[in-house]
């Protein structure tokens, strides 16, 4: 199999303290791959190093970019512009556009895809409305997927939790991303939640053929879903392997309960 | 529900209610028109309430402006009167006539280019507007690298060097003089067709993929960044084109006022279209509108104010800026209880405005009810 994304010797300093050291990451595509650890170790950081949100102190970065059918160095580039390149992420603590429809919310999704010039948009130029019934065709057939077709027009915030978090990754893949990187997607459900997400993560995975990255706590998921685990504490990487393995591995067990003292 | 916008324009798709409400708005669109008649051939005010209704026109259409990057994209601006000096300064130096500049700048003859350029007034106009908006865009790209609020304090300086500038470059704009006998080719039609246009512009631009990213961009940054907008184009576009519609409304004030000088466009005037759209209600075109009326047709009616009044038998003496303070007391009675401005945060339409009787019928019974429940 071949990778869609790699990360090499990723560092990643804030003034003094390192929250990431030297992190080696491979995610091929179509898979499934967890990162977990104690909090603090450095998770969301390395969303945030991937995403261009930091750009890391040294390291690199290398993203299969299915259009030219090649590896891009995507170190420190823009957000945006590694959105655009079909890499989309979810939020820990929610992030929809609150004070839009739920709609809304999928079409700015597809925003990154729109052809028209802002002034063809505004004009009443017939390629626009294509493009704009093309969105909405398919916004709301994601909207249908997860079920809450008829709430289209309802603000986003007035859903319930466990469909906010839903409509944040169906937004991130509005944007028909290659990589869909989660950050903590079941925090906050209740067991029976969490195992339809599961369902849900593989379900979207095989229709959208992306590749997931994602980060959780809930161990029964990672369990469950993921076929490859990385395992960081405090920055470092300790352990990586299939779910089995690490469930055995006795760094992670230590990371995890402590480490028996001699 | 959600295939409303299909193609716009085909009638024979619109549903009964959409047809009634075009029907409705093609209605006042010819009930305005013929309003801009009669005032405009002096049937219903003299030159002095034309006058006003201009100006009413040309503040609610900078309100809109200010509402475009503030209310909608979130970008705080205070720039209003150094896009408007702009507007208003190349819209009267490119519609005066060679002859006209020659006998204003008596103290230090215009630059030559400058002397003979003259253009009809629509063309002077759009160029003022373009030229604001590129001022904008050269703001823009600096400030928009910044991650924050930093573009008040550069808009805030950005218009007080303008002003400065336009008091020191005594060939160009004569100075602290200003332009006098400026064409009064602005009527009401002139300000009311750029007011109907802007608010058209607006009414797409948020039905729109771009709007929709604008509002992305006031409600939450991050993600909007997350999901592959562009930060720096999608403000740049709103700065610009809010700058635009300023700069427009300031060649229009220039033919309508008839002089301007640097110290027409201090600080205060962008406190002004501040205090509109604060008032009206910051994110509806609507609220712009409204803001922009009361401002205007308060600041003349309360004009007694300022030259001392009697209540009963005490005599208030003349004191400049009396007005301001009512206007001071206003604001703060909106802030307090009205925080979606006048307009209450939402946009006018014809459903609301039918509904309105119904609406106003269930709060009174609820009210009642409360009043019964309570015993």
């Amino acid at each position: 199999m071949s990778n869609i994304l790699e990360l090499r010797n990723i560092k990643m300093q804030f003034g003094g303290v390192t929250a990431i050291h030297d992190l080696n990451l491979n995610i091929e595509k179509n898979q499934i791959v967890a990162v977990i650890g104690p909090n603090g170790a450095g998770k969301t950081t390395a969303f945030n190093v991937i995403t261009g949100i930091y750009t890391p102190t040294s390291g690199h970065i290398r993203y299969f970019d299915a259009c030219n059918s090649d590896f891009t160095d995507i170190t420190g580039l823009r957000p945006d512009k590694i959105a655009r390149l079909g890499i989309a992420r979810t939020f820990q603590n929610i992030r929809l556009f609150a004070e839009q429809s739920v709609l809304d919310n999928i079409l700015l999704g597809q925003h990154v895809h729109l052809k028209s010039s802002y002034l063809g948009a505004i004009s009443y130029f017939p390629h626009y409305w294509k493009e704009e019934k093309q969105m909405r065709g398919y916004a709301m057939e994601l909207l249908n997927e997860i079920g809450i077709g008829d709430y289209a027009d309802a603000d986003a915030v007035s859903l319930p939790y466990g469909i906010q978090r839903k409509l944040e990754i169906v937004r991130a893949l509005a944007s028909r991303p290659k990589l869909l990187l989660l950050d903590e997607p079941a925090a906050g459900m209740n067991p029976q939640e969490t195992a339809e997400l599961a369902g849900f993560i593989r379900e979207i995975r095989d229709k959208y053929e992306v590749s997931v990255l994602l980060i959780e706590h809930h161990m029964d998921l990672i369990m469950e879903i993921a076929e490859n685990i990385y395992v960081l504490d405090f920055g470092r990487l300790i352990a990586q392997g299939k779910p089995q393995e690490i469930q055995t591995d006795p760094a992670v067990i230590a990371a995890y309960l402590g480490a028996e003292e001699d | 529900m959600t295939d409303k916008t299909i193609y716009p324009g085909l009638i024979g798709q619109m549903s009964k209610k959409q047809r009634r409400n075009l029907a409705l708005t093609s209605i006042s669109i010819l009930l305005l028109v013929a309003f801009f008649y009669l005032l405009q051939n002096g049937f219903l005010l003299d030159n002095y309430g034309i006058r006003i209704v201009n100006l009413c026109l040309i503040y609610s259409l900078v309100g809109i402006s200010l509402n475009l990057i503030q209310g909608y994209t979130g970008q705080f601006s205070l720039g209003s009167a150094g896009f408007m000096a702009i507007g208003a300064y190349v819209t009267t130096l490119l519609a005066l006539s060679p002859e006209v500049k020659d006998t204003l700048f008596y103290l230090d003859p215009i630059v030559p280019w400058l002397a003979d350029l003259h253009l009809p007034f629509l063309a002077a106009l759009v160029l003022g507007g373009v030229l604001t908006a590129a001022a904008a865009f050269l703001i823009g790209i600096p400030v928009f690298r910044l991650k924050g609020d930093y573009l008040s304090v550069a808009t805030l300086g950005f218009s007080e060097i303008i002003r400065i500038l336009f008091v020191n470059l005594q060939n160009v704009t004569n100075g602290a003089t200003g332009l006098k006998n400026i064409p009064a080719t602005v009527n009401v039609w002139w300000t009311g067709t750029a007011l109907i246009l802007a608010v058209l512009f607006m009414v797409r631009l948020f039905r729109s993929s771009y709007g929709r990213s604008f509002k992305a961009i006031r409600n939450d940054e991050f993600a909007a960044e997350a999901i592959g907008i562009s930060l720096m184009r999608h403000k740049l576009l709103a700065f610009c084109t809010s700058a635009f519609m300023a700069g427009i409304a300031g060649g229009l004030m220039a033919s309508v006022v008839g002089t301007i000088n640097p110290a027409l466009f201090r600080q205060s005037l962008s406190n002004d279209i501040l205090l509109i759209i604060v008032l009206g209600g910051t994110g509806t075109i609507t609220g712009s509108i409204l803001g922009g009326c009361i401002f205007i047709i308060a600041r003349e009616a309360l004009r007694f104010l300022d030259n001392g009044f009697a209540i009963g038998p005490v005599t208030v003496p003349a004191i400049a800026g009396l007005r301001m303070v009512f206007f001071s007391l206003l604001l703060m009675i909106v802030v307090l209880f009205f925080q979606k401005g006048l307009a209450g945060g939402k946009e006018f339409s014809w459903d609301r405005l039918i509904g309105f009787p119904g609406r106003v019928r269930k709060s009174i019974q609820r009210l009642l009810h409360r009043g019964d429940t309570n015993e």
